[in-house]
């Protein structure tokens, strides 16, 4: 009876599924020779659409319709590639609409980007992306000419990595911009781009680059066939379409790296990475990414190496530091005071006699305050931000101390954790969750709980091998030559200058190297 | 395919799981050996573990594929989920034990008060999501714990080196004999490791010979220090403590650090959970070979409850607890595991199989560990 029920209710979902199927899924329409007929299938797709521009001219007896968006043509750029060579050209009565479109095609060098369309989607596509069409009477296609002309910001230096020396350049939202900045400095014919458009109502342009020579073939099939696949409506952000390419979604940390340096892309996918591109988005996403990369920045290999391992170690004790300083304070002072040296435990207990809060509490309060003051300094106008930084710290650092809701020990642990954790940046998203985590099994707990949660997070993260890459690698499993470039960093002199993924241990890419198909 | 793990982190697990019982020994309190005694025993019984491996070694040289079990279904067809189970069995058995002792601890030494309900559903909870993840997952986690590990016993000893008194080893003056003879038992049943190895030997890439002869080594080296420590420093009082380690962490003075006993509770839970984990996984391994068409979630379901209701039956009995240590502790188990059952399957393998059991007849049984 039930298994009844159930085919049935499966066949009303089938059925159900393949109906909306069938009305989502819109078969391209073909232009036709008419020009009347095309305007009409163009005027219905772009539904009478305010922004969209067409202006008809006529050639001696041959019409012609050039289509467009506003606001993403540049004119000037219009008249040059299209007007002036269309008014000096050489036409008379007897021309047709053949001649024109091979005038177009032949002739307009000026343009690079020049293709044919078949097809109103084409059409609307294109447009999209500020492209003009040329529409001819006669003729069952259009020819396509890029003169983008919209707006966007200039390249500036990056917010999210700033350093000392290296480049000053960041991505910026035009896609093509960003391919070119990665081009410039990659001048290999073994660096490749694929397009692809990703979203069945945005279209977003989704460019996944590479080197043929280092990347692993499988790797790039695998991407390339997650990219292909990706199920969504709208792409607005990298952030879109990274889910899709993680292996575990309820990992806390993410084996999609992401970056907004042009230098580092190209580092990247020098040592056999895939580096994905989104229009509109100042943000590469690289995949495959590893834990110890989180803990690299551009200017590491700038500095002395004596320096950047110094700076690495304190990377990853601040690392340590921001995630189990409250959780261990927490847990220490509750359960197992007798850890504390004299000293530290008098003054402890003297601030904590005069609070009335436990610690737990007090941790968790003073966590969720800083928080909420943190992401109101970032969403707030800059000299407003400012204004709620001041009052953040008068209020926690002077002002609860002094009224007795807060211990000043606590605030201190509070103040080394909030630094800590903006000195690895990009992974400030699992840190702050991790942070509240250990505070509360630490309080409830004490270190037995710490130790749970440390072991429990260890196997999250060495699950992590999405395209047979290992996210712990390679610390765990052991690299040595690997290892040159995660704790301490050698000099380049010494580094391995093959550095490649495929060469970690663990490591299992198939048909690595070679040409990708 | 087969190959998960390499055999430097197979080497880990055996090692940090294999500190984990030396972390438990209170040898004194049973038997009442001399310190001495077990060390010289522990040292000779590294010879004899040794030899009761060179069955298993010549089988799997033969075989190349496969398990002991593999083998097994192969040879007796049907029947051989008898020697599945017999290892699913033990490797359940010996992940209860070690959240046993573990809570044990805790219960005892640490959280006096509390109730421990809430602790052991924890831990059991995090090994089930060890154990789900997979060895190779056990086996990295396993390499960083084995680092923190070096690092936390490197302090713990140096804070100690102050109290060695040398004089406290005394020499073996009654019965010499008998009581080396019994420690070499006692070094061989602690040793449940050598079943771990058996059984993730096909999962394991390199030079797997070489593998268990480092860890044996470095396993006894380890074993001879903490047993040297606990002898030196503590003396006759090391045989009243149930945890004699514990205590020496609590003596151990570094610096800043007042107590060491923080490093110890430390240890104690991520060796346990490595421990416990890579049984657990062992159990779900043999148990799949068995039942091939059986879901990973069934088994684990079922796994986490067997599990949970033992742990909180035995952890309430004081005796219950006394003969599980004694059954998993005994070294007539293990070498039935090690030496006897392999040895049987070998021969079996060798006079009556030889020729038609090969690595398509095991995949054709459906009897393979490539599905786990």
């Amino acid at each position: 009876m039930i298994k009844y029920i159930k085919s049935k209710i499966s066949a009303i979902k089938n059925s159900n599924i393949e109906n909306i199927q069938q009305e989502e899924v819109e078969t391209p329409v073909n232009l036709r020779n008419c020009l009347k007929d095309n305007m009409i299938l163009i005027r219905e797709k772009f539904d009478n659409s305010g922004d969209f521009l067409s202006r008809e001219l006529k050639i001696y007896n041959n019409t012609i319709n050039i289509i467009g968006i506003e606001g993403m043509i540049n004119f000037t750029m219009l008249s040059d590639l299209l007007m002036g060579p269309l008014m000096s050209a050489d036409f008379s009565e007897n021309t047709t609409p053949e001649d024109i479109y091979s005038y177009l095609e032949t002739k307009m060098i000026t343009s690079m980007d020049l293709t044919d369309v078949y097809t109103t989607d084409d059409i609307f596509t294109f447009s999209m992306s500020g492209f003009v069409i040329v529409l001819i009477d006669g003729i069952a296609k259009g020819v396509c000419l890029g003169a983008q002309g919209f707006n966007f910001r200039s390249i500036s230096e990056p917010s999210s990595e700033v350093n000392i020396r290296g480049s000053r350049e960041g991505f910026t939202e035009p896609l093509r911009i960003n391919m070119t900045m990665v081009r410039r400095r990659m001048k290999s014919p073994k660096l490749k781009f694929e397009l692809f458009n990703v979203g069945s109502k945005s279209k977003t342009s989704v460019c996944m680059m590479y080197m043929t020579d280092t990347v692993s073939k499988k790797m790039v099939r695998e991407i390339r066939h997650k990219i292909r696949h990706i199920d969504i409506d709208v792409v607005l952000e990298s952030g879109y379409i990274q889910p899709f390419l993680e292996g575990k979604p309820f990992s806390i940390f993410s084996e999609v790296g992401t970056t907004e340096r042009p230098d580092t892309v190209c580092a990247k996918i020098n040592e056999g990475r895939v580096a994905i591109l989104v229009d509109g988005t100042p943000f590469a996403l690289i995949v495959p990414y590893l834990f110890s990369e989180n803990f690299q920045s551009f200017d590491d290999y700038c500095h002395r190496p004596y320096y950047t391992s110094f700076m690495r170690i304190i990377k990853y004790i601040s690392f340590a530091f921001t995630i189990l300083l409250p959780g261990l304070y927490v847990a220490i002072g509750s359960f197992h005071p007798e850890l504390f040296p004299h000293s530290i435990l008098f003054n402890i207990a003297t601030s904590q006699e005069a609070t009335p809060f436990p610690l737990v509490i007090e941790a968790l309060l003073i966590h969720f305050i800083y928080e909420v003051m943190r992401e109101a300094g970032l969403r707030l106008p800059r000299p407003v931000g400012h204004a709620v930084s001041i009052v953040g710290a008068l209020v926690i650092g002077d002002a609860a101390v002094t009224a007795g809701l807060i211990g000043a020990p606590m605030v201190m642990v509070v103040a080394v954790t909030a630094i800590s954790s903006f000195v690895v940046p990009s992974i400030y998203e699992p840190v702050s969750i991790l942070r509240f985590g250990f505070i509360i099994v630490g309080g409830t707990f004490g270190l037995y709980g710490i130790g749970i949660a440390v072991a429990g997070l260890l196997i999250n993260i060495c699950s992590l091998s999405e395209y047979g890459v290992i996210y712990t690698a390679p610390i765990s499993p052991f690299s040595f030559k690997a290892m040159k470039d995660v704790f301490i960093r050698f000099s380049w002199k010494n580094m391995n200058k093959n550095v490649n993924i495929k060469n970690l241990t663990g490591v299992d890419i198939q048909n690595s190297g070679g040409e990708s198909s | 395919m087969f190959a998960k793990i390499s055999g430097a982190q197979l080497f880990t697990m055996l090692y940090i799981s294999r500190v984990f019982s030396s972390l438990t020994y209170n040898i004194h309190t049973g038997s009442k050996l001399d310190g001495l005694a077990i060390l010289v025993g522990s040292l000779i019984s590294l010879f004899v573990q040794i030899l009761i491996v060179i069955p298993i070694f010549k089988l799997y040289d033969r075989i190349k594929y496969g398990n002991v079990i593999t083998v097994g279904y192969n040879c007796f067809g049907k029947n051989g989920i008898v020697i599945a189970w017999i290892y699913a069995i033990y490797a359940i058995l010996v992940g209860i034990n070690t959240i046993v002792q573990a809570m044990f601890f805790l219960d005892n030494a640490v959280y006096t008060n509390a109730n421990s309900s809430l602790l052991v559903l924890m831990f059991i909870g995090l090994v089930l999501y060890g154990a789900i993840s997979g060895v190779e997952s056990i086996a990295r986690v396993s390499a960083i714990f084995g680092v923190f590990f070096l690092v936390a016993f490197g302090f713990i000893f140096i804070g100690l080196i102050s109290s060695i008194d040398i004089y406290n080893l005394s020499p073996i003056l009654d019965y010499p004999i008998k009581q080396i003879g019994i420690s070499i038992f006692d070094n061989l049943g602690r040793n449940t490791e050598l079943v771990a190895f058996i059984l993730l030997y096909p999962y394991t890439k390199g030079d797997k010979k070489k593998t268990f002869m480092s860890y044996l080594i470095l396993s006894t080296i380890t074993v001879q220090i903490i047993v040297f420590l606990i002898t030196t420093v503590l003396a006759n009082y090391a045989g009243s403590l149930v945890f004699p380690f514990y205590t020496l962490t609590t003596i151990s003075y570094t610096s800043i650090f007042q107590r060491l006993d923080s490093l110890h509770m430390a240890l104690w839970i991520v060796l346990a959970f490595i421990k416990a984990t890579m049984y657990i996984f062992i159990a779900y391994s043999c148990i799949s070979i068995s039942l091939p068409k059986v879901k990973k979630t069934y088994i684990f379901s079922v796994v986490f409850i067997a599990i949970s209701i033992s742990v909180y039956w035995i952890q309430s009995s004081l005796d219950a607890i006394r003969y599980l240590q004694g059954f998993i502790n005994s070294g007539f188990i293990v070498l039935i595991l090690v030496f006897i059952l392999p040895f049987i399957v070998y021969i079996v393998y060798r006079f009556k199989k030889e020729n038609s059991v090969d690595k398509k007849n095991m995949v054709n049984t459906g009897y393979s560990i490539d599905t786990i």
